[in-house]
């Protein structure tokens, strides 16, 4: 048998037809989870990173869109399956997580009936052994007194109980994949870690993988084993995640690095940010979308960069390895 | 729980006492009303306006005149008409009672099944041709003055085609007792039923399918899908059921209202005597101890009615629950 990695996505285009145009969401995406690891999905707000798990997920339902390439999830080409047989895979062997848990969680059903629905969507299970399969979830997930949480509604309970339900909602079947889109933004800091300690530990539980969107470079820092750097709905820079932040290779990912404040040494009086707005999707720049707010863009940079680099570690930027070996700021101990 | 449902019968209490007031007050204060003329007859000598003033207790202070008709209305229940003079009150607004009850909630099944059914198959499959069918017909139902609406009905099925099989089966204009002849009361309201509900099927379906297609893109119905169950059941258990709030709460405060003689123009097109039509008339002769029993009825069907949303409000919405 070929080795198969668990999700291969193949040049993934979302597009929206919009009043302005063309709007370009995702612009050819391609990467691929291999079992059991953590993929880091990073960049700053529209640059494609949650749409690219909404159409794994096959939740883009805006009449408006237009989708196209390849999403295979364990050998099965997802990418325009009907309902009925996406409704198999998602809930039962991929798990999603939502940014919000304010927002995500059915305000009028019980916890327990949430996680409830679940199991016996998926599952041929009794009403009674659902419930305490479900009761066992909200245990895993470190909630308190699981049985009469099951029984609660989710406004009786804060935001980091939300989010620790919503993901026994989503790992209540044993998924293979766990997307989760910004799972921490929405939280306080303490609640942060606690949650991004639950889901590298639901990785050591169940043996998912996990792909993690934000843009939170702390967060992929503490749990990622890959980075996929993304910017105006294109991958700019992909590898390892020791690699990524401590040798980052794309000017944009330089920026977005060198905006994180110093764990430790002098204090900088001002935070370097990255000067100019993320380009308009539905009027991108021509060839590097990232041209326009490069210090190091010249002529070549007129014609889209691929991903190129070192084995397991790309990027795309015309510069040449002695060049980017230059000009690179050198990170020390954020990883 | 216990402590709401007391503040919510004092409450009750309250704005009916406050509503009997207002009305006696209006009437008294209502230039020309003086009710002694109108009991008197048109070119009654000053004399017999002074009797007719002593007789009924019309030449007494207000606030003793107020408890006289309160006593006779709630206590000794025998309040007279001043215009039909004999004809006791409360025993003509409990003979209407039934025949406005029977039209209402009848119709009230009939809208709610009907605004239930157009509002989720139009919020489901919003934007279709399907949807725009819908509210176009919803549209119009609303449109239609339900007074024109029975009138054309009645043209129909009791003039023009009432000889041939589709209408032969519909009985003359008015009540039959259901305790009498149950299918002979159901013939003869079916087509009031009809009439009344089609507006408010319009509307309901209209109300619903806003406040679904709302629904639908919250942040919750992304996630039940995600869950990977079927859309139906995201649809069902998900969607409508989080929409129905506005739904249950305009079927309270219109179902009361109608209860409470709102149906009055569908009561006379079909020549049913309930309370509508009862109220409608003691307007037209300033009877006031019938406007009194029949407002006072009508404010407490309204009361009511609130108090039956704010208890379905409970078993619909969680949050409101914990409120209480």
């Amino acid at each position: 048998m070929r080795f198969e990695p668990l999700l291969e996505v193949k040049d993934l285009t979302v597009h929206f037809r919009s009043e302005e145009g063309l709007v370009e969401a995702v612009r050819g995406v391609s990467f691929n989870v291999g079992r059991n690891e953590i993929l880091g999905l990073v960049g700053e707000s529209g640059s494609g990173k949650s749409q690219t798990l909404l159409a794994i997920m096959g939740l883009i339902d805006s009449p408006n869109a237009v989708l196209s390439g390849s999403i295979r999830f364990e050998g099965q080409e997802l990418m325009g399956l009907p309902r009925r047989a996406l409704d198999r895979i998602r809930g039962k062997k991929i798990g999603m997580i939502f940014q919000d848990p304010m927002t995500s969680l059915t305000p009028v059903h019980t916890i327990g009936a949430q996680i409830v629905e679940t199991l016996r969507a998926h599952e041929q299970i009794g009403r009674k052994a659902a419930k305490d399969r479900a009761v066992e979830l909200i245990d895993a997930v470190g909630i308190p007194a699981p049985r009469s949480v099951a029984d609660r509604y989710p406004h009786q309970l804060s935001g980091g109980m939300r989010q620790r339900a919503v993901i026994a909602m989503a790992m209540s079947c044993n998924p293979a994949l766990l997307l989760a889109d910004e799972p921490t933004t929405a939280l306080d800091v303490t609640v942060q870690a606690q949650i991004l300690d639950l889901i590298g530990k639901l990785r050591e539980d169940f043996g998912s993988s996990v792909i993690l969107v934000t843009h939170d470079l702390g967060v992929v820092a503490e749990t990622a084993d890959k980075v996929n750097v993304m910017y105006a709905g294109r991958i700019v820079e992909e590898g390892p995640k020791e690699a990524v932040f401590l040798q980052p290779r794309h000017p944009y990912s330089w920026g977005l690095f060198g905006s994180i404040p110093p764990f430790d040494g002098p204090r900088p009086a001002r935070l370097s940010a990255i000067p100019g707005a993320p380009p308009k999707l539905s009027a991108l720049p021509k060839g590097c979308s990232f041209r326009p707010r490069c210090p190091h863009a010249h002529d070549a940079c007129l014609q889209e960069p691929p991903l190129a680099g070192p084995v397991g570690h790309r990027s795309a930027c015309v510069l040449p390895d002695a060049a980017i070996e230059e000009l690179a700021p050198r990170q020390e101990g954020a990883a | 729980m216990i402590y709401a449902l007391a503040a919510r019968l004092g409450q009750m209490a309250l704005v009916m006492f406050g509503i009997s007031v207002v009305v006696f007050l209006i009437f008294f204060a209502t230039p020309g009303s003086d009710p002694s003329a109108r009991i008197a007859g048109r070119n009654a000598s000053q004399e017999t306006l002074q009797q007719v003033r002593h007789d009924f207790g019309l030449d007494r202070p207000l606030p003793v005149q107020y408890a006289l008709m309160m006593k006779k209305l709630f206590v000794t229940r025998d309040l007279t008409s001043f215009v039909n003079r004999g004809q006791k009150v409360i025993p003509t607004v409990t003979r209407a009672i039934p025949i406005t009850l029977s039209l209402v909630i009848g119709a009230a099944l009939l809208w709610l099944i009907g605004g239930l059914i157009v509002g989720l198959i139009a919020g489901a499959t919003k934007g279709s041709w399907l949807d725009r069918t819908l509210m176009m017909i919803s549209l119009a139902g609303v449109s239609m003055p339900v007074f024109w609406l029975g009138e054309v009905a009645n043209l129909i099925t009791q003039s023009r085609f009432h000889d041939s099989w589709a209408f032969s089966w519909v009985p003359a204009l008015g009540y039959v007792p259901f305790g009498r002849d149950p299918l002979g009361w159901f013939q003869a309201l079916v087509i009031p039923w009809i009439v009344l509900a089609t507006l408010y099927v319009g509307l309901y379906g209209r109300v619903l399918r806003a406040s679904l297609i709302e629904t639908m893109q919250e942040d919750f119905i992304r996630m039940a899908r995600a869950k990977g169950i079927g859309e139906r059941q995201v649809l069902l258990r998900h969607g409508l059921r989080t929409s129905l709030v506005a739904f249950v709460t305009m079927f309270g405060l219109d179902f009361g209202a109608l209860v409470g003689g709102g149906a009055l123009l569908t009561e006379v097109v079909f020549g049913l005597q309930g309370v509508g039509k009862l109220t409608y008339d003691a307007l037209q002769t300033l009877d006031l101890p019938m406007i009194m029993a029949t407002v006072i009825y009508a404010s407490f069907f309204v009361v009511m009615a609130n108090f039956v949303v704010d208890v379905v409000h409970m078993f619909l919405d969680p949050r409101v629950r914990d409120a209480f």
